[in-house]
Parts: structure tokens; C-alpha cells; sequence
């Protein structure tokens, strides 16, 4: 069945290219592929990077206006999951900012419009991994589902947007299989403003909400806030401030309660429009551990540091090196020691949409 | 600057749940026998305090409090395999370690047993701490084979486990809950981790919930708790188990 889905994917490939591209290129369909590969190097024992090179994800993206309501968007990826290569659809979905005046919306499989990371392709990220509240909360490359989503810009001085979301809930991170109908779909909120510091610098802040109930009654709430703040010389970017905080509580069936909360901080000064280097600090930690034993709290907490260079060929190019050190105490003892180098490829054929801020 | 570097230090250094630092999450309360009589109360008392602010007060005079031995404060606990065990009121047990990323995770857990006779031994995990709400696997000798049966959020399945001797079940047990449908993977001990799609039927693992993702195990969902425990068992049938551990496949 894999096999089928890799030759099912590359026929996909196959017929596009060959089959009339001018004729597909002037209604307006615009393609990108992107390529994500990242070689892992461990320095220390007990690091889980692999030693090889990683084809971590090739991406298919089209997006065109479908008429003049409408666009299209449809983005299928390979991942690499332990040596088994899962194909899977991520994003298809019709949106429309036309419509309805001062509002944007879209239905159809998305990646859910909260947080910073969440919002954007793994590829377009200003780092090579997530941080570990991205992970243990969401995923690691982040959360879709299928429903709808209304972005509603408000009529103030300061652009503000609201949007607001509501989907299926069978599946929340990672799956492979089609998941449980929750007892309540998952919902989110994000409320974010723009504040500009002149024509090419501003700083936009947001804040999130998710909730979700299961269908083992288990009821999660998130909420957290992202900052990015740009410092733009001329073409490039100088200095970028960006980071996310968030909160989980999830409360089961048996009334068990459980917490957590992590952030990141991360900035990266661009020496030059070729190079830039950066530095992001993680925290995350279990607010509700216990010892089944004892039933005492257990005191863990996890801190990240990576540091990195990247050699910014053109928008479509990049190489990315990283250093990592993720480090966990629990009751005073060091339970993750993993330190890591990555050197990390990322290309873009064709086109490819506008990025947001 | 410097003001801030000093004090974001002291902060970090001082504060004890920014380190990891020992806090004695393992030791067992060993309660003295002339504790304070709101102890004794807190533990002994009868008084149904009609506002639960109150519960903190001295009771009244009148009220006779049986003074507590030391041996009825400490938790029976035993070693079950090499993992120390605290009885549950109603029977089973709940074993040392939880689950990380309060039960979204992926774990290890390693099963060593000898089944003499035809009574199951079921372990649950990410349960409860009454070990509810967990996946239930079970493991019964049946003739000279061992099967084994799983039991989560109100699906189940019953699995001869090949090429297993009941006098010598080794078995390491992957589950992923943090997928959207519970992951569940077994091998035998000393066995590559394959995870590919038919591992179970091509020989590179005793079981894989995915092999059977569209007809048993459709829309099961994910277990609801942290703990990992025992609910019945045959008596010395486990060996040695270890667990939570690190998940050996990345699938």
C-alpha cells in the first residue's frame, strides 16, 4: 500500500507535467513543489537524530482562482515516518475574500488559523524543527482538520482581525487512520493586531483559543499568544523577534486533571540579505505530573537551545545549520541529554503564494 | 542590564521548578504516631463538615479520635516484576512511572510472563488511577498458545500471539496515544521494530492495531489517562515488567 501511494503520488506528478501545461498555466493555476531534506547528525548518545539524511517532506501546492468568488487551494505532502513514506493530502480547501465584505473565509481541510507556527508550512518556517510546546501540544509539523474557517478584519485605526473556526475534530495531530467523532468538534479563536513602526517594520500579536471534548470525554482547552515582530533593511530582514506561549488543561472522564505550559523565543539578525543567524530558547514543562506512587508532584521541566545560520540563496533556496541542545530534569535527575547538528535543504520550484507577515 | 541578568539568575536558581530539582516525589509519608490532632482528625474523623472552608478547624471536644498506628499510614506496596506496586481498593494495582505530556505520548513497556493455567493476567495502560478509561491488554494461556485480547474504549480483540510458548511470554508492547487513534504495536523481545503496514502478517511483529485499523479498530479514539497498572493476574505469572519507557518505533 505504500508503494501504491508513492507511485500514485508521482503519477500525479507525472500527468500534470505532461499533459497540456500551457494550457492548465493560462487559466491561472499556479504550482509549487517544495523540498525539504535535512541531513542529522547526534552529539550525544542519547539523541534521537537519525545520522543520515531525511527526506522530511516534498510538497505539492496549487492554488488558483477558481472563478471570480473564488480561489483554490490544494496541497498534498510526503513525509518520511520512521523509513515509511506517508503521502497524505494536507490542505484542500475553497476560500474567498469577496464574498463578504471585510472578511475572508474558507471551507474545506486546512491548517488551523491559530498561533504563528500552526499557520505556516513546515518548509517557510525560520527554523528546521519545532520547539517542544509545538510539538507535545499540537504536532510536529501542526494541526489540520477539516470544517470552516472566518477571518473578520475589524473597521479600527490598528488592523485588527478576528478569526474564528469550527471543525470535525476526528482527528487532532498526528493520524493515520480516520480517528473518533469528538463529543464536541474542535473550535478556536484567534484575535491578532498589527502595529506598524514604520512603512517595512511592525510587530503583529496575537491570541489563541482551542477547545475540544473526545469521544473518551476527555476535554482539552489551549490557549496562547504569538509575537512577530520585522525589522526590514531594504530587501531583506534584519532582525526578526518571533515567538509563542501556550497553556493546555485537559480534564478526563474520571475528573483527572492535567496541565501544561511551554514557550518559545526566537530571534535571527540577518547579516546580509545572503545570511542571517539566529538563536531560539524553549521551556516547556508538566504543571501536573504525579507519582503514582506517592501521589506527590513530580518537579520536571524541559529547556531547549538552538542555535543556527542560514545562507538565504534567494527566497527559493535556503541551507540552514543548527546546533540543538534539549535538555529535561525531573526530581533532579537529567532524563533527556540529545544534542544534535542538522543541516537542512530547503528548494522551491514554480510559484508560491504570498507569505503573510 | 546587569540588574536584570542578576536577577533573572536568582530567579532561575531560586526557584526550584525552573531546575527539575528533588522535591521528594518518590518518598513514601511516613506519619508519626504523635502527629498534631488536626492530622489525626483530617484522617480518622467522621465529622462531615457542612462547609468544606472549615475542614481545617479543630473539631469539637466531644468527639473521641482513634490515635493512628504508624503501620496503618504507610501504603502497602509491593514489587511486581521489578516494579514497585501500590494496591487499589476493589483489587489490581497501579505501578510506578506515568505517561509523559499527560497521556499524549508515545511509550514502551516491556512483559515478561510464565501463564501456568487458563486465568488472565490484564495490564492497562494510560488509565485512570483507578485505571479506568486505559487500554486493558490481557494475556491467557489457551492449550499451548497465548492469546491475547485488547480491550480499549469499548472495542476488543482476541489475538493468538505466534510463535509465543505461554511458559515464556517477552514481549515489548509500543503504544502511541498520541495519535488520533491509539497505536498499538508488539513484538517479541529481541525483535527488529518493524512497523510497516502487515507486519502482523508477514512475521515482523506479533500485532499492529493498524493492520486492523478498518475493521476492528475503526474510530477508536485515544485511552484517557497517564497511569499503567495490573487488574488481575495469575499468581507469579509476571516475570519482569518495565515501563514507561521511550516508544521504540516512530511510526
Amino acid at each position: 500500500m505504500q508503494t501504491q501511494m508513492l507511485k500514485n503520488y508521482f503519477i500525479i506528478c507525472l500527468c500534470f507535467f505532461s499533459c497540456g501545461m500551457k494550457g492548465v498555466f493560462a487559466s491561472g493555476l499556479e504550482v509549487s513543489v517544495a523540498g525539504d531534506m535535512v541531513y542529522q547528525q547526534s552529539l550525544s548518545e542519547e539523541s534521537d537524530a537519525g545520522d543520515k539524511v531525511l527526506l522530511r517532506g516534498a510538497e505539492l501546492l496549487f492554488f488558483a482562482p477558481t472563478d471570480h468568488n473564488f480561489d483554490g487551494v490544494i496541497s498534498a505532502a510526503a513525509h518520511d515516518e520512521g523509513g515509511n513514506v506517508m503521502f497524505e493530502v494536507h490542505e484542500m480547501y475553497l476560500a474567498s475574500s469577496k464574498i463578504i465584505p471585510y472578511s475572508n473565509f474558507r471551507v474545506g481541510q486546512f491548517f488551523l488559523g491559530i498561533g504563528r507556527l500552526n499557520r505556516f508550512h513546515q518548509h517557510d518556517w525560520n527554523f528546521t524543527y519545532a520547539p517542544r510546546v509545538h510539538r507535545d501540544l499540537l504536532d510536529n509539523e501542526g494541526v489540520f482538520d477539516s470544517g470552516l474557517e472566518y477571518t473578520l478584519y475589524l473597521p479600527t485605526d490598528l488592523p485588527l482581525e478576528l478569526t474564528v473556526g469550527i471543525t470535525s475534530g476526528f482527528r487532532f495531530g498526528h493520524a493515520h487512520t480516520a480517528g473518533a467523532g469528538p463529543l464536541a468538534p474542535t473550535h478556536y479563536a484567534r484575535m491578532a493586531g498589527f502595529y506598524p513602526f514604520s512603512s517595512t517594520n511592525g510587530v503583529q500579536l496575537g491570541f489563541s483559543y482551542l477547545g475540544r471534548k473526545e469521544n473518551n470525554k476527555n476535554r482539552m482547552q489551549l490557549i496562547g499568544s504569538d509575537l512577530t515582530a520585522k525589522w526590514r533593511d531594504g530587501k531583506f530582514i534584519r532582525l526578526l523577534l518571533q515567538s509563542e506561549a501556550w497553556f493546555r488543561t485537559q480534564k478526563n472522564a474520571f475528573g483527572e486533571v492535567s496541565q501544561q505550559a511551554g514557550l518559545y523565543l526566537f530571534g535571527e539578525y540577518g547579516l546580509s540579505q545572503a545570511n542571517s543567524i539566529g538563536l531560539r530558547v524553549d521551556g516547556f514543562k508538566d504543571l501536573t505530573k504525579e507519582n503514582s506512587i506517592t501521589n506527590k508532584s513530580i518537579n520536571q521541566i524541559h529547556y531547549g537551545f538552538t542555535g543556527q545560520w542560514t545562507f538565504h540563496s534567494s527566497e527559493f533556496t535556503k541551507v540552514r545549520a543548527t546546533v540543538t541542545h534539549e535538555m529535561e530534569m525531573e526530581e533532579g535527575v537529567q532524563t533527556i541529554d540529545d544534542s544534535r547538528f542538522d543541516l537542512q535543504f530547503i528548494f522551491i520550484m514554480g510559484s508560491h503564494p504570498a507569505h503573510e507577515f | 542590564m546587569k540588574k536584570i541578568f542578576i536577577y533573572v539568575t536568582f530567579l532561575i536558581v531560586g526557584c526550584g521548578s525552573l531546575t527539575g530539582e528533588y522535591t521528594g516525589a518518590d518518598q513514601v509519608n511516613v506519619v508519626d504516631a504523635d502527629s498534631t490532632p488536626e492530622l489525626e482528625v483530617e484522617i480518622h474523623s467522621k465529622i462531615e463538615p457542612e462547609d468544606k472552608n472549615t475542614i481545617t478547624e479543630k473539631p469539637k471536644a466531644e468527639v473521641e479520635v482513634e490515635k493512628p498506628s504508624v503501620e496503618t499510614k504507610i501504603p502497602k506496596l509491593f514489587s511486581l516484576g521489578g516494579v514497585t506496586a501500590k494496591p487499589l481498593n476493589g483489587g489490581g494495582y497501579i505501578l510506578d512511572g506515568v505517561a509523559n505530556n499527560s497521556g499524549d505520548a508515545g511509550h514502551a513497556f516491556e512483559v515478561k510472563l510464565q501463564l501456568k493455567n487458563n486465568k488472565k493476567t490484564t495490564f492497562t495502560f494510560f488509565g485512570s488511577k483507578r485505571l479506568g478509561g486505559g487500554i486493558d491488554i490481557s494475556f491467557q494461556k489457551v492449550d499451548e498458545s497465548v492469546q491475547m485480547t485488547i480491550v480499549h474504549n469499548k472495542l476488543s480483540h482476541t489475538h493468538t500471539l505466534k510463535g509465543v510458548h505461554p511458559h515464556s511470554v517477552d514481549v515489548v508492547i509500543d503504544i502511541h496515544n498520541d495519535h488520533a487513534d491509539t497505536h498499538i504495536l508488539l513484538w517479541k523481545k529481541g525483535k527488529d521494530f518493524f512497523d510497516n503496514e502487515g507486519c502482523t502478517f508477514d512475521g515482523g511483529c506479533l500485532y499492529n492495531t493498524e493492520d486492523f485499523a478498518f475493521d476492528v479498530w475503526v474510530g477508536v479514539g485515544k485511552a484517557s489517562g497517564v497511569y499503567w497498572g495490573i487488574k488481575e493476574s495469575e499468581e507469579g505469572s509476571i516475570i519482569q515488567i518495565k515501563g514507561p519507557l521511550d516508544a521504540n518505533s516512530n511510526a
